[in-house]
């Protein structure tokens, strides 16, 4: 009998956000509150699924940012800092709630032998470095882990210089081998950014296979004949596998998605805003700025409803909720199965499910556990089973051959979101700067300073490109941070620039390279090859 | 606690001795087992010294105090310097938005921005896009006094096109300054073909297949509208 096969794709990624000059910086709490609540959750959810003999197969992405903050010392110290503190609130929150209302003191024991968890996770069994565990699945076959683009750059807006398009995807495969000690099967492009030729470089890099959406399939050099249920293969040999709407809608949407549920944990009510602010000083912004903790009570209860009227969440309710949806969705990917293969005489359906990682866990408290029934229900049914793209190319014979359209995975399918009216300013500075670069990195002599100079160069450009800044400016959320954050990169850059050709001043090259300090083994001549 | 600084010392150095860590770890009432290798004591001492940390029981001289702390998160976040306006090069360079947007921007060099500001030719500098068979011209008149970018609705997809910048000459004739590379303008349409190629990847042999429609999986795409009329929709 014919299976379907699923392909649970998990993109995780954050812009390299790092102060060392600050010892609290608000916007460092993005990697925090994903390394409490995603990162290290799934690892929990692998190591439970392991335990009971639950076969599972998941691909999941580090982008090259993420994997270098994970591995920094100082961010390690900066995150167990954190982690202790939230233990001690989630302490005080035991004794506070002894008061209140039942359900929040039951939260609060649960949240402190959460928070407990995690910190025997990262600091007794991952030894801060949580990268170590995803190896470890991977090692074990459970897992395929994949790299993507360097400091997550927008690479259809690099066709123009390809030697930055180049050192996106070295440090993208560099960054990879150096955390996993083999080279990346697959890379998960920027935003899913696709235009056509990109594929050159990603043979050229022996990338063997990457991710689009699904009108990729769909307006490429020809319709793809099974849509978005079979991967393609490039002109350049590289394999595309393509998101499939789907079971996208079906987990993902605000409007109909699973996390949308009344039982489920509201995100946007926290402690860091509802407790008194005396109270909760200690483990907020030190400035007084009140932030999330990640210790919240309520339930989305109805999404209309203003925060202050919803209701107290209980997390067995939501574990309800969570088997449920799990259950729900098994179901429905059966019947897509049953529907596919109807259509597709001979051939097994892949239906390729990605989203963002931190969906599980931050956004979506109850994710991990979503992911953890999702998989103990799919070994029930003999019609599915979850694959990873490294093994359903293996079983390819023979595949259709085409180049995927020009597109995205953002709002709109196309470019809209990374250039508009917000952001635009960006890339005449990122296209001077690569032309720079690429002149510059012809230099050949042996001068330690001015190759110091020019490596830190490389990086400042690299980190400017990160397609983030662009984003944020678009979505307005912290649209100040990313303005800046782009105008420092390219300042730094100019600056350095600047000390190559005149006077070198060694005390603020230093500086700049104690704050971006990123991909230490970057070599400036990746910039060289511009054909 | 006051926080020794030979410990600071201890830990900032690259290779202290066991019985160093050993005698750092008894001063901050650390337990130790005998079988404990010196990473493991380095562990335990950092996570002491976190704890003491986060408990506010920590003091030295090294690292910031609670005065210099508070002192440290009010300190701004420095405003950066505002970037350059022209780096004085000629620069002509598209960005595709979508499949009928196009950015472009644009820059001069010295010489180059006085030829185009001759009263003679300022009004008459033009922006022409090309397809990359240049059987499609689209051409504009641009005011290089006020602009250094623009957005075009080329609304022509599924190609490569080109820009270039230059003037038109008393006979009529384009004259060109610069011209950009070519860019991708992003398909909004399948592209239904004769004939399909598939790989047999044990042979690494490209086959040709005719195409049949019939059995394609096609996919049903979301389509917008509204009820107040045919006046353009904004998602």
């Amino acid at each position: 009998m014919r299976k379907g096969k699923f392909l649970f794709i998990l993109h995780s990624h954050l812009p390299y956000v790092r102060h060392p000059n600050y010892d609290f910086f608000m916007e460092e709490n993005w990697l925090f509150e994903a390394i409490t609540e995603t990162y290290l959750p799934l690892l929990d959810v692998f190591n439970r699924l392991e335990k009971d003999n639950i076969p599972f197969n998941l691909t999941i992405s580090f982008t090259p940012t993420l994997m270098e903050m994970l591995t920094t010392e100082d961010l390690q110290v900066k995150y167990e800092k954190h982690l202790r503190a939230m233990i001690t609130l989630s302490e005080l929150e035991i004794e506070k709630t002894k008061e209140e209302d039942p359900r929040k003191y039951k939260m609060a024991k649960f949240y402190n032998s959460y928070l407990e968890r995690i910190l025997f996770l990262f600091s007794d069994q991952y030894s801060h470095n949580i990268l170590k565990g995803f190896k470890e699945f991977q090692d074990k076959g459970y897992i395929e882990v994949v790299t993507c683009n360097g400091t997550h750059g927008f690479l259809p807006f690099m066709m123009n210089h390809p030697a930055a398009i180049r050192a996106q995807l070295i440090t993208a495969k560099n960054t990879y081998y150096k955390n996993f000690n083999k080279n990346p099967e697959g890379i998960w492009l920027a935003e899913c950014g696709y235009t056509p030729d990109l594929d050159k470089y990603l043979n050229e890099f022996n990338f063997n296979y990457f991710f689009v959406d699904s009108h990729a399939f769909w307006y490429g050099s020809s319709p793809a004949k099974y849509s978005v249920y079979r991967p393609i293969i490039t002109k350049n040999k590289v394999f595309a596998f393509s998101r499939d709407p789907e079971s996208s809608e079906q987990v993902w949407s605000s409007d109909i998605g699973y996390p949308g549920d009344s039982r489920y944990r509201e995100f946007y009510r926290d402690i860091g805003f509802d407790r008194s602010l005396e109270y909760i000083k200690p483990f907020i912004d030190p400035s007084g700025m009140r932030i999330n903790t990640g210790i919240k009570y309520h339930k989305i209860t109805d999404k209309k409803l203003p925060l202050e009227l919803k209701e107290l969440y209980d997390i067995d309710e939501a574990f309800i909720a969570v088997s449920e949806h799990a259950k729900d969705f098994i179901s429905k990917k059966r019947s897509q199965i049953k529907r596919l293969i109807s259509m597709m005489p001979d051939l097994e359906p892949i239906i390729v499910a990605p989203f963002d990682t931190e969906l599980f866990g931050h956004w979506w408290f109850e994710g991990p556990y979503f992911i953890e029934n999702f998989f103990r229900e799919l070994q029930k049914n003999d019609e599915i089973e979850s694959s990873t793209p490294s093994k359903i190319i293996e079983s390819l014979e023979e595949v259709q051959m085409l180049t995927p359209g020009a597109s995205t995975w953002g709002a709109k399918g196309f470019n809209d979101v990374w250039l508009n009216k917000s952001n635009d300013w960006v890339y005449k500075h990122l296209s001077e700067m690569s032309d720079i670069m690429v002149k510059t990195s012809k230099y050949d002599d042996k001068d330690p300073t001015l190759i110091r100079i020019l490596n830190q160069m490389a990086k400042e450009l690299l980190l400017a490109q990160a397609s983030d800044w662009a984003f944020i400016m678009t979505t307005g959320t912290t649209v100040e941070y990313a303005v800046k954050r782009t105008k420092e990169h390219i300042n730094r850059f100019f600056e350095l620039f600047y000390m190559f050709d005149n006077k070198i001043d060694e005390k603020r090259l230093k500086e700049i390279e104690w704050l971006d300090k990123i991909f230490d083994d970057l070599d400036y001549k990746i910039f060289r090859n511009n054909c | 606690m006051k926080l020794d600084e030979n410990i600071i010392n201890i830990l900032k150095t690259d290779e202290p001795s066991i019985q160093e860590l050993r005698k750092t770890a008894k001063n901050l009432n650390i337990r130790l087992r005998r079988s404990m290798k010196k990473r493991d004591i380095l562990k335990e001492i950092k996570k002491k010294l976190l704890e003491l940390d986060t408990q506010g029981l920590l003091e030295n001289k090294s690292s910031n105090n609670k005065k210099t702390e508070r002192k440290n998160t009010k300190k701004m976040y420095l405003e950066p310097k505002e970037l350059k306006k022209t780096y004085k090069k000629n620069k002509l360079e598209i960005l595709p938005v979508n499949y009928e947007w196009i950015y472009i921007f644009w820059d001069f060099d010295e010489k180059t921005k006085k030829l185009l500001n001759n009263d003679k030719i300022k009004n008459n500098v033009i922006l022409r896009f090309c397809d990359e068979n240049d059987f499609r011209i689209f051409e504009t008149h641009i005011n290089i006094s006020n602009m250094n970018n623009y957005y075009f609705n080329l609304n022509d997809s599924n190609k490569n096109y080109y820009a270039r910048i230059g003037y038109l000459k008393d006979d009529g004739i384009f004259k060109e300054i610069m011209k950009s590379k070519n860019i991708f303008i992003p398909s909004k349409n399948p592209s239904i073909k004769e004939n399909e190629e598939w790989f047999n990847i044990k042979k690494q042999k490209i086959i040709s297949k005719p195409v049949k429609l019939n059995t394609y999986i096609k996919p049903i795409e979301e389509i917008k509208g509204n009820s107040f009329g045919n006046y353009s929709l904004s998602s």
